[in-house]
């Protein structure tokens, strides 16, 4: 468990922190992020499970699900959580040098991102909220956001793809 | 709706932040079975986990390392050197009493020079039995994680009892993961053990649960599992060096 902090902690802290901004919140949620992750280790699928996935998603599902708990938001659908956690270890990328590939090819279109783009992007992977939400965070019309999403993600989209097919 | 209309929804429902309609029919519609929007769910999770790396890094408080270690149980170990002792136990709570009894004789019973060097061997037990113990999980965690690994899972649909997987990778070893292991009786602690298919059972290591009734065991090295039939587990008295099982718990095929 201690081996498992030592080389994930860091990152799921962070994740986690940079959701829920509160440094003990933060504590509690990654101390609760591994201990999901190791009380159920036993039903890891080694051929198609990639553990820092699964940690990932686990992190940002439980900063998400204690921001919606403080908002007590109704229009976000929260049943689903422990199917995406399940998720979270049902993909398995080919070898390391392929992740750090593509996590380039992510960070660089990122960087390339409008502002308007990578902030909508900001506000959805980091914090967690809807499309409706950032609408009303920004003041924009919901189209327009759509839009702003839809956009971006296609970006990130085609970078991922792109360093596949090289 | 189709899967074409699904087309720009999937890296949200991946984080979980599409509105609830949305993520309702997406939902529907990937237990449908639909291969492709299972790909693409899945190719959608990948790229939002490298999002969600690609913040910047924190360092976590200090103490938040410890404070999940002892959420397991993983209270540091600590094991007094023993030229008696052959073989040493993995996770061992009990010597954790035996060295605390140790450290109490140590405190009333020696002069200042003894209890000066006897401190230093309990410190340098106690450094070694932890670097030991995250040896032993990082050799469990590399077998998990090594290409080639293979899986097989054992009274998998027997949720009150203890079950799990083993892990074989040829030239890493086998790491044997369970849950819903009890704690072993006072007394009593538990081993594992190769079953060949021919001869005799050959113990492998000492182990105990923690206060989740997690456990996990490890063979590490080249192994030929044609040559066994199962990884048991049984309880052995507390100091004894097994020999032959005492009490079997449960075995797991190979």
């Amino acid at each position: 468990m201690v081996d498992l902090y030592d080389r994930y902690g860091k990152l799921i802290f962070s994740i986690i922190l940079r959701a829920v901004r509160i440094t003990p919140t933060a504590e509690d949620l990654t101390q609760e992020t591994f201990l999901r992750v190791w009380n159920r280790i036993h039903t890891f699928n080694c051929e198609r499970g990639n553990l820092q996935g699964w940690l990932v998603t686990v992190a940002r599902n439980r900063a998400f699900d204690y921001l919606r708990s403080q908002q007590s938001s109704a229009c976000l659908a929260t049943s689903n959580l422990d199917e995406l956690e399940r998720a979270g270890y049902f993909y398995s990328e080919l070898d390391q040098s392929d992740r750090i590939a593509k996590q380039n090819a992510v960070t660089q279109a990122l960087t390339l991102l409008p502002e308007d783009q990578r902030e909508v992007i900001h506000l959805t992977h980091y914090e967690g909220m809807t499309q409706t939400e950032i609408a009303s965070k920004l003041g924009k019309p919901l189209g327009t956001v759509k839009g702003l999403v839809r956009g971006a993600l296609k970006k990130l989209r085609n970078a991922m793809t792109e360093e596949t097919v090289q | 709706m189709s899967c074409d209309q699904f087309s720009d929804l999937f890296e949200l429902y991946a984080i979980g932040v599409l509105e609830k309609d949305e993520s309702e029919a997406l939902r529907l519609h990937l237990d449908t079975g639909c291969d492709e929007c299972g790909k693409r769910f899945v190719q959608a999770l990948m790229q939002a986990n490298l999002v969600s790396e690609t913040i910047p890094l924190v360092e976590p408080p200090t103490g938040l390392r410890n404070r999940i270690a002892a959420s397991v149980g993983a209270t540091p170990v600590i094991v007094m050197p023993s030229p008696k002792q052959k073989r040493r136990p993995a996770i061992v709570p009990w010597l954790v009493a035996a060295a605390s009894i140790a450290a109490l004789a140590i405190g009333i019973g020696y002069e200042e020079n003894a209890r000066r060097t006897e401190s230093a061997s309990f410190g340098a037990a106690l450094e070694a039995s932890n670097k030991a113990e995250a040896q032993r999980t990082a050799a469990m965690l590399s077998i998990l994680q090594a290409p080639g690994t293979k899986q097989v899972a054992f009274n998998i649909s027997e949720s009150n009892l203890p079950h799990g997987s083993l892990f074989i990778h040829k030239n890493l070893g086998v790491a044997m993961v369970v849950a819903h292991l009890p704690s072993a009786p006072a007394g009593w602690k538990y081993e594992s053990w190769i079953v060949p298919k021919n001869g005799a059972p050959q113990p492998v290591e000492s182990f105990a649960t923690d206060n989740t009734g997690f456990a996990f065991t490890v063979v590490k090295g080249p192994v030929d599992v044609s040559q066994w039939s199962a990884v048991a587990v049984s309880m052995e008295p507390l100091d004894s060096t097994p020999v032959k099982p005492t009490k079997p718990v449960f075995a797991a095929p190979v």
